[in-house]
């Protein structure tokens, strides 16, 4: 049989078995015979041509010779062995490396293949038949399914999120019940805390968990939709963030669930929510204004409390300088601690000032201001301020009212030791005085004997000196009795006509030294007040005196006394030196004496129309003053009759 | 039958003034520095007679009428002699039992001796 390149012919170098080759010829699979221990090709088939790409050309040579790239692959060595033990060998999805075209380009086909010994009668191997299927694209696509899911398990193992594959259970109303575990990856039981999850359902873990997972799950299932949530598991103790989404088609309750273990992080979130929240409650709640201020002094928060402390809302300070709010008075001291606050970090410093009100009222108010610019997230200076008006208001009031009660208590006190040292200086100054009297007395009265002339009249001139000392002595403890309010009058009736006439006659001597006389008239013959007769004899002498002291010799003093309805009127009228206008405001004060023409001449305390005063306005009545230097004095006083 | 007077009265001077022109009337005169022993004496003496100062240590005059009892004296007349011009004092005073109050500066020895002659009468008689 001549060789030929024709399909469907059998080829055989040998012409053996040619009815057995020409079965094999037409054969869906690649058949090949060699013989020989060089394993001389003696027939291929064409399927065998086809998938060598090799023509009819290699019958009658060895395969060694034919297939030289299949020299490293291992085959010709198979062949051996077969051809030597007799054994078949039977090779699954081999790989074969082909060079299939003349740029020398390789491809790999697998085969399933049997070389099987041919034996002759002596059962001597003496060639090999090589069968040959080719399963090069079952194989590609088997590879293929398994590289995906290599790749999808290796995604699947190496992700850091727990990951699962559940299937829902319903109950009989189709509502979702349970689910059972049917894959988990390798961080499921550290993400959840369950092992050994894989084919056991959830409830069996934890019978009371939270029945939304469930639904949840089962409306994925259901739907289809994916839907990705935080929802905490309590019976686990965690939250999780998850993601579920059905996986296969409409009929599948299984779910794939993605999720992630953020107990900590939700943790640390609730703490800085609460954190945050107790903080802006705190500020917003606080009676103290918060305010973040730049190292401009430009506002840049308020808190709400700002209401309550200075009228304003926060929006309308924000962006706007502090100091237009700051009394100019107080702008300075201000600033300078502000500037203190600036120079470093966490400077603090506490200040009283006052800023204007929005009732445009000036308000005082406290502020410690806090420097927290290089604090994160503050980034500010923050001052927290209160209204203080109220409390200084009342310390200044306090403070007055102290002043006022101390002076007054100071100066009660001050006059209360005066007056008591007045009184004390004057009954002692009596008593040495009182002595001096009464031995002059005893001498003058010849109780040791009779005495000269002009024993006498010495001794009666320090009788006489004595008793003035004891009449200024008298006249300062009645002031100071005055004073202290201590001076009680002793009211009876009295004829003021009588009184007066008596006054003028006890006077007479000392009017007849200066050859002054007096006029006195009456409205009535009798004019009868309620009065202390000892201290308006006293007025009516100190007045009679002041109008003779102060008179030249010669002059007359004109009294009068009128009764005019309720109130009497004594009018004592001189036409002596008179009192400049500028003096008339102190005359009636205390130790007041007034130099004039005459004042030389004259002694006196000063004290005498103080008491007058003092006695007067005793009685309900008033003085009065009209004179003129030069011009003569007179004294009008009106006072009721009870 | 003579009178006798007690003089209640720390200030010496006036002590003596008052004993010479009294004792030199004729009447009998006791002294007392103070309260306490114008007490005890007024027990002793029953004067007709007490010129009492108001100002005295250890006890003043004051003091002094409050602890006797007027009742005991019946016939004694207390005229209260002091330099304390106040009207608040004359009238406690009197008030507790004193006959009369008198400025001791406004009063000569003669003046005294015509005071006690007005008030208890001459001493013999």
């Amino acid at each position: 049989m001549a060789n030929t390149n024709k399909r469907n012919t059998p080829h055989s170098a040998t012409g053996d078995s040619d009815r057995q080759y020409d079965l094999f010829s037409q054969a869906p699979a690649a058949i090949a015979v060699t013989k020989g221990k060089e394993h001389v090709i003696d027939f291929a088939n064409d399927f065998f041509l086809e998938i060598t790409a090799k023509d009819s050309s290699i019958i009658g040579q060895p395969v060694r010779d034919v297939f030289t790239e299949l020299k490293e692959q291992g085959f010709f060595e198979l062949l051996d062995n077969v051809y030597t033990t007799g054994t078949p060998f039977i090779g699954n999805e081999m790989p074969i490396e082909w060079q299939v075209n003349a740029e020398g380009k390789k491809t790999t086909s697998y085969l399933n293949f049997v070389y099987r010994p041919l034996r002759d009668k002596d059962s001597r191997t003496y060639g090999i038949l090589a069968h040959a299927v080719e399963v090069t694209e079952q194989v590609n696509a088997r590879r293929l399914v398994e590289e995906n899911e290599e790749r999808y398990r290796t995604l699947f193992n190496s992700i850091d999120q727990g990951f699962c594959i559940i299937e829902m259970i319903f109950d009989d109303n189709n509502k979702p019940y349970d689910y059972r575990f049917i894959e988990v990856n390798s961080v499921f039981e550290q993400q959840t805390g369950l092992k050994n999850a894989v084919g056991k359902t959830m409830r069996q873990f934890a019978p009371d968990m939270e029945e939304d997972w469930f639904s949840i799950y089962g409306n994925v299932a259901l739907t289809g939709k994916p839907v990705r949530f935080e929802n905490r598991a309590e019976a686990l103790g965690r939250w999780y963030d998850a993601f579920a989404t059905r996986i296969g088609g409409d009929d599948s309750r299984r779910v794939a669930v993605l999720f992630t273990d953020i107990t900590e992080k939700k943790k640390i979130k609730d703490a800085i929510q609460a954190s945050e929240e107790r903080f802006r409650t705190l500020i917003e709640q606080s009676t103290d204004a918060i305010q973040l201020v730049d190292t401009a002094g430009n506002i840049l928060y308020t808190s709400e409390s700002i209401r309550q402390v200075l009228g304003y809302t926060p929006e309308e300070l924000e962006g706007v300088g502090v100091e237009d709010f700051i009394h100019p008075d107080d702008y300075p001291h201000f600033l300078e601690k502000f500037q203190t606050i600036t120079l470093a970090p966490q400077n603090q410093v506490r200040l009283e000032y006052r800023v204007k009100h929005k009732d445009g009222s000036w308000a005082w108010v406290e502020t410690v201001g806090v420097n927290h610019l290089d604090t994160p997230n503050i980034n500010a200076i923050v001052g927290n301020f209160r209204n203080i008006t109220e409390r200084k208001n009342a310390e200044a009031e306090q403070l007055k009212l102290m002043t006022i009660t101390e002076q007054r208590d100071a100066l009660m006190k001050l006059n209360k030791s005066k007056d008591e040292f007045i009184a004390l200086a004057s009954h002692q100054l009596r008593t040495p005085a009182t002595a001096v009297k009464q031995y002059i007395s005893l001498i003058l009265d010849e109780f040791a004997g009779p005495i000269t002339a002009d024993q006498m009249q010495y001794l009666q001139t320090a009788y006489d000196s004595n008793e003035r000392q004891l009449s200024i002595i008298n006249s300062l403890l009645k002031t100071a009795q005055i004073d202290a309010s201590k001076y009680k009058l002793d009211k009876q009736p009295c004829d003021l006509v009588s009184l007066m006439n008596e006054a003028i006659d006890n006077f007479k001597p000392a009017l007849d030294i200066r050859k002054q006389t007096v006029a006195f008239t009456a409205a009535k013959k009798k004019i009868t007040a309620l009065v202390d007769i000892a201290e308006i004899e006293l007025v009516i002498i100190n007045l009679l005196e002041n109008a003779s002291k102060y008179s030249h010799t010669g002059t007359q003093i004109q009294i009068a006394i009128n009764a005019e309805g309720r109130f009497v009127e004594i009018i004592v009228s001189d036409k002596g030196v008179g009192i400049a206008k500028e003096h008339h405001g102190r005359i009636f004060d205390k130790f007041t004496r007034v130099d004039n023409e005459l004042s030389d001449t004259v002694s006196g305390t000063g004290l005498g129309l103080y008491w007058v005063k003092q006695i007067i306005e005793m009685h309900g009545g008033t003085i009065q003053l009209k004179s003129a230097l030069g011009k003569g004095t007179t004294f009008i006083i009106r006072m009721p009759h009870e | 039958m003579s009178k006798t007077v007690l003089i209640i009265e720390d200030e010496i001077v006036l002590q003596d003034v008052y004993k010479l022109v009294l004792t030199h009337k004729g009447y009998v005169v006791h002294t007392a520095n103070n309260g306490i022993e114008g007490v005890s004496l007024m027990k002793k003496i029953k004067p007709d007679l007490v010129l009492l100062d108001l100002f005295m240590p250890l006890m003043g005059g004051k003091d002094f009428l409050r602890n006797i009892d007027m009742h005991d004296y019946p016939n004694a007349k207390i005229i209260v002699c002091t330099n304390l011009s106040d009207r608040e004092t004359e009238a406690e005073v009197l008030s507790l039992g004193a006959h009369k109050f008198i400025l001791k500066s406004s009063m000569t020895p003669a003046d005294l001796v015509q005071l006690a002659s007005d008030t208890v009468g001459d001493p013999v008689g």
